[in-house]
C-alpha cells in the first residue's frame, strides 16, 4: 500500500491546487480529510472566488469579523443579482418596464415617447420599436403583456396643457407589432390593464360638478375589426362616483379564487365602510345586491370547498385561501342574463364566431377567461386628489351583447327633442340632479365592494403572479 | 554557456546550463546571494530532491528554457485548468508518487511554471469527484469521525443546488 502522503501536502501546495477549483469543488475537497478541510476554508481562496463570481469593486472590503467564505455564501443566498447590461437606447427617462409572462421579452416605456420591445435573452436586443409621438403622445408610461404574450398594451399621455389628464391606450400584436386598437384613457394614470387575453380595461372621466366627477371603466376588445357597426367592441363596465377631485387610478385585475361559496346572509354590507352608506341598489353592470353576501369559508375550508371548481379551473391548481379580513367585506353581485351554465356559454360564443372568421381558437379562449370572476383593484380616495385608498370590485362573468341597441330612430329623437322644447317653454325644465349630494345620485353609480385606507399617498401597487 | 552542477539528495550530480538552472528561483537567488562566479566549479546541493525527480525537473526545464517568463498571477483572471500543453500532459503521465514529488520539488525549487502545471493536473483529478472518490484517487486516509464528516457535509449544503 502506498503511503498516504497526500494527507501531508504542504499547505502552500494544497493552496495552489485548490486555487484551480470552483466553490463547489472546493467544498467537496474539504470533505476529504482534515487538512483539506482547513485549506478549503482559506480566506484568500474565497476572496479570489468571490471576486471571480461577483463583479464587486476590489477596494470594498468584507465586513469586519466576516470571512470571505461567509460573504460568498451570503451573496449566493441573498443577493443573486449581477448587472449584466446597461441599455441606453432610450433618449429620456425610462418610466416603466414590463416582462412577458414567458420571460422572453420585456417592454420599456419612456419620456422620449418610444415604446421598445426587447428580447430578454442576453445580450438584450430590440425586437420592436415604435415612436408613439406619431399618435400625438407626449410619452409612453406603462405597458403590459396579455396572458398569452401575443398582445402588448401600451399606455401613454397625450400632448396637451399641463393640466390635461388625457391619455391613450394602444394595443400591438407581438407578431409584427401591428397596431390592433387605440382607446382613450382618462385620466392617463389609470394606466389600463388586461381584463382577459383579448379584452382590456380603460377609463374615462366625466366632471359632474365642482370637484365631483364620475369614473367610467370600459371593457374593450383588443382586436377592433368588427364587421358590423352594431357589433360592440366596447362596454361600459362600471361607473364610480368621485368626490373631492379624486378619481380612480392604477387599475389592476386579479383572478377571483374558485374556492368560494355564495351564501345568503342577514348581515348587510352597509356596516363596513362610510362610502357605502345607505345605498340599497346600484346601477350598472353587474347589478349589485347588498342582501346577498359572499361568506368566507375561513374555518372549515375543506368542507365548503367545491372541488368541481378546481378541476374546471386549470389556472389555479392549488386552492388559495384569502385571509378572513379580506373576505369579510366581499359582496355577491348578480347579473340578470349571465349565469354560469354551459348553455349560456354556448350562446355567448356564437356572436363572436359570426363576427370573427379567424376561427374559434380565440373565441373559446376568451370565453374561458371571461367565465371566471375577477377582481378589479384600483387606487382612489375621497378626501383629496391624492390617492390614499385601494378599492376592490368584483367583476362577474360578462359577455358582450350580440348587437348594440341602435337607440331611438331619428324620428323618435325629434319627438323627444320637441317634448323637451315644450317643457323649456312652459318654464319647468327637468331639474339637473344635484351631483354634489351623493345620496341623491347614488343609484346612478356602482358601489365599491371594499376599500382599504392607507392614510397616505399610494405610489404604486403590485400583484403577485399567482394573484394570491 | 557556462554550466552548473546540481547534486541530488542521493548524491548524484547533474551538470546543467546555468540559464536553465535559473528557472528555479531558489537556485537563482542562491547563486546571486552567494555571488558565485561563472568560472568556479561549484556544486549546488539539493537535499530535498532525489535523482529521479531532479532528472525529470531538468528535463522539464530544458524543454521550457525558451518560454517567456510566466506572467504574474492576475487576481482578476479566472484560473483555468484546461490549458495544459500536450507536451506537459505527456510529461506528467506519471504515477501518483512521482507527481506528488514533482509538486514538492517544484515548490521547493520555486519553479512557477512547473508548479502551476502540476497543480492544475492535480486539480483536474479532483474536479467532478465525490469526496470518497477523491480519497480513493489519491489514497488519502479519511481522518474525520463520522459525526465530523456529517457536520462538514451539513456546512456545505448551501452550495448543493448551485
Amino acid at each position: 500500500m502506498e503511503s498516504t502522503y497526500w494527507n501531508y501536502v504542504p499547505y502552500p501546495v494544497l493552496y495552489k491546487i485548490f486555487q484551480h477549483l470552483t466553490a463547489k469543488e472546493l467544498l467537496i475537497a474539504g470533505e476529504v480529510c482534515k487538512l483539506w478541510y482547513e485549506t478549503s476554508r482559506d480566506n484568500f481562496l474565497w476572496k479570489d472566488l468571490f471576486f471571480q463570481i461577483f463583479l464587486v469593486d476590489r477596494s470594498i472590503p468584507v465586513l469586519p469579523g466576516n470571512s470571505w467564505y461567509e460573504e460568498y455564501k451570503r451573496l449566493c443566498y441573498n443577493i443573486p443579482i449581477v448587472q449584466t447590461e446597461n441599455l441606453q437606447d432610450h433618449g429620456d427617462q425610462v418610466l416603466h418596464v414590463s416582462f412577458s409572462h414567458n420571460g422572453k421579452y420585456f417592454a420599456t416605456c419612456s419620456k422620449d415617447g418610444y415604446v421598445m420591445v426587447w428580447k430578454s435573452k442576453y445580450p438584450a436586443k430590440i425586437k420592436y420599436i415604435r415612436n408613439m409621438k406619431y399618435f400625438k403622445w407626449k410619452y409612453t408610461q406603462y405597458s403590459q403583456f396579455n396572458e398569452s404574450d401575443t398582445l402588448l398594451l401600451v399606455s401613454g399621455v397625450h400632448f396637451g396643457t399641463t393640466n390635461s389628464t388625457s391619455g391613450e391606450i394602444a394595443v400591438f400584436s407581438l407578431d409584427g407589432f401591428e397596431l390592433q386598437c387605440r382607446v382613450v384613457n382618462k385620466p392617463y394614470d389609470i394606466f389600463g390593464t388586461w381584463y382577459s387575453d383579448q379584452y382590456l380595461l380603460s377609463g374615462d372621466l366625466h366632471w359632474l360638478a365642482h370637484l365631483v366627477s364620475s369614473s367610467h371603466l370600459w371593457l374593450n376588445k383588443a382586436s377592433q375589426e368588427a364587421e358590423s357597426e352594431l357589433v360592440p367592441i366596447t362596454h361600459c363596465l362600471f361607473r364610480f362616483y368621485n368626490r373631492n377631485a379624486s378619481s380612480i387610478r392604477s387599475i389592476m385585475i386579479a383572478n377571483c379564487l374558485p374556492n368560494s361559496e355564495n351564501v345568503d346572509s342577514n348581515t348587510d354590507g352597509n356596516n363596513y365602510l362610510d362610502v357605502q352608506e345607505g345605498t340599497s341598489s346600484q346601477r350598472g353592470n353587474p347589478l349589485s345586491h347588498n342582501d346577498i353576501k359572499w361568506i368566507p369559508c375561513q374555518d372549515n375550508k375543506k368542507a365548503t370547498y367545491n372541488p368541481q371548481y378546481e378541476t374546471a379551473n386549470k389556472e389555479f391548481p392549488h386552492p388559495i385561501w384569502y385571509n378572513a379580513d379580506y373576505r369579510k367585506v366581499e359582496t355577491e353581485t348578480k347579473m340578470e342574463e349571465t349565469t354560469n351554465s354551459d348553455e349560456d356559454m354556448d350562446v355567448g360564443e356564437k356572436p363572436i364566431e359570426e363576427s370573427d372568421d379567424e376561427g374559434s381558437d380565440t373565441s373559446s379562449e376568451t370565453d374561458r377567461c371571461v367565465s371566471n370572476d375577477k377582481y378589479l383593484i384600483f387606487t382612489t380616495g375621497f378626501k383629496t386628489y391624492t390617492p390614499h385608498q385601494i378599492g376592490f370590485k368584483r367583476i362577474k362573468p360578462f359577455k358582450f351583447p350580440k348587437t348594440i341597441d341602435p337607440g331611438p330612430s331619428l324620428k323618435e329623437r325629434i319627438i323627444l327633442f320637441e317634448q323637451r322644447k315644450e317643457q323649456m317653454k312652459s318654464g319647468s325644465p327637468p331639474p339637473d340632479p344635484d351631483w354634489l349630494d351623493f345620496e341623491q345620485v347614488a343609484d346612478k353609480f356602482d358601489k365599491i365592494d371594499h376599500l382599504i385606507d392607507l392614510h397616505g399617498h399610494i405610489v404604486g401597487m403590485g400583484l403577485s403572479p399567482d394573484h394570491r | 554557456m557556462p554550466n552548473i552542477k546540481l547534486q541530488s539528495s542521493d548524491g548524484e550530480t547533474f551538470e546543467v546550463d546555468v540559464e536553465i538552472a535559473k528557472c528555479s528561483v531558489t537556485i537563482k537567488t542562491m547563486l546571486e546571494d552567494l555571488g558565485m562566479d561563472d568560472e568556479e566549479e561549484e556544486v549546488v546541493p539539493l537535499p530535498n530532491v532525489n535523482s529521479a525527480i531532479l532528472r525529470k525537473v531538468i528535463h522539464w526545464a530544458t524543454y521550457h528554457k525558451d518560454d517567456p517568463p510566466p506572467p504574474e498571477d492576475d487576481e482578476n483572471k479566472e484560473k483555468r485548468t484546461d490549458d495544459i500543453s500536450s507536451w506537459d500532459a505527456d510529461f506528467l503521465k506519471v504515477d501518483q508518487g512521482t507527481l506528488f514529488e514533482l509538486i514538492l520539488a517544484a515548490n521547493y525549487l520555486d519553479i512557477k511554471g512547473l508548479l502551476d502545471v502540476t497543480c492544475k493536473t492535480v486539480a483536474n483529478m479532483i474536479k467532478g469527484k465525490a469526496p470518497e472518490e477523491i480519497r480513493k484517487t489519491f489514497n488519502i486516509k479519511n481522518d474525520f469521525t463520522a459525526s465530523e464528516e456529517e457536520q462538514v457535509r451539513k456546512e456545505n449544503e448551501w452550495c448543493e443546488e448551485k
